[in-house]
């Protein structure tokens, strides 16, 4: 199968949205609101934590929020230092700013960038572990919610089985996009 | 109510260096403030995607409906391309502000008057 006929094409998996399990988005928003604006959302790697950034993101600015979303990995471990004073100098309380990756970033870094976001209404920060922010999520993956994804992109005609899914989920230690990855190959050899 | 669409002269075949013009035509509810046409390409696969804009025509003055040609200077890469991993594919598109989606026309751009596959 051609690339662009395959059901698990980047840009087919990357339009999937976040599913939360165990809780849903009002009680999310609303646990944001308490938290002052400020919140850490928690997960090992590929359980969803930048699909929910990008899924937050779209859910503030229809709230009139103003969102910036940086993401930092291992290959940028830093943010941009002019793009944060841009954004920095014109913060308020309508003002969202999102950080994927957070754990990046030394504890000084992390501080500092705390300090410079202080204006914005909204904080949240990705990261693998707990301990920068209070918890607002904690993002967990199941071998159902790979096949709930899974069967989103796939054809109706040819949905993923549930055996299939514990097995490519277990085999990739619970990361989502791995297994949705190999869910590509697989779709590629046909 | 909002249409638009996007018509290529000549096929959806076109070589390396060659030229390649069209017309794209809209009707929408209110006049718009921008309209422009643009030359592009796009990969599509497994992992990181990649695109580029490689020309673009704004058009003056658009009307709420109306009718404009275009006409681009094709560079000589890359080349359309399918595979199992990626695909290289090339497009003219429609985009006027204000309205969310865009209308696109793709084309196969090869030296070998098909898309190569891998």
């Amino acid at each position: 199968m051609k690339a662009h006929d395959n059901p698990f094409a980047s840009r087919y998996m990357d339009s999937l949205p976040y599913i939360p399990i165990g809780t849903d988005w009002e009680r999310i928003l609303g646990g944001l609101k308490n938290q002052s604006g400020r919140g850490a959302v928690v997960g090992p790697k590929g359980t969803g934590k930048t699909t929910f950034l990008e899924e937050l993101k779209r859910r503030l600015s229809r709230e009139g929020y103003t969102v910036h979303l940086l993401r930092l990995n291992q290959e940028r471990k830093r943010p941009d230092r002019e793009e944060v004073r841009q954004i920095c100098s014109g913060l308020d309380l309508q003002s969202a700013v999102l950080l994927d990756g957070a754990e990046q970033l030394s504890r000084l870094g992390w501080i500092s960038f705390v300090f410079k976001t202080r204006k914005a209404g909204i904080l949240v920060a990705s990261s693998h572990s707990p301990g920068l922010l209070p918890t607002l999520l904690k993002t967990t993956a199941t071998p159902e919610l790979l096949q709930i994804l899974a069967n989103r992109l796939l054809p109706e005609d040819s949905p993923l089985e549930p055996e299939h899914s514990f097995r490519l989920f277990h085999a990739r230690n619970g990361n989502l996009r791995l297994a949705l990855m190999d869910l590509y190959d697989i779709w590629a050899r046909r | 109510m909002t249409m638009m669409n996007v018509q290529l002269d000549g096929g959806t075949i076109f070589k390396p260096g060659e030229t390649i013009t069209g017309q794209v035509s809209w009707y929408l509810d209110k006049r718009p403030k921008a309209a422009r046409v643009r030359l592009f390409w796009y990969t599509m696969g497994k992992g990181t995607e990649d695109s580029q804009v490689e020309d673009q025509l704004v058009f003056d003055k658009p009307m709420q409906q109306d009718n404009r040609s275009f006409k681009f200077k094709l560079p000589v890469a890359p080349y359309s391309f399918s595979g199992t991993l990626i695909t290289l594919r090339w497009g003219v598109e429609l985009d006027i502000k204000g309205v969310k989606e865009v209308c696109a026309k793709e084309f196969v751009l090869s030296p070998f008057e098909k898309e190569i596959v891998l």
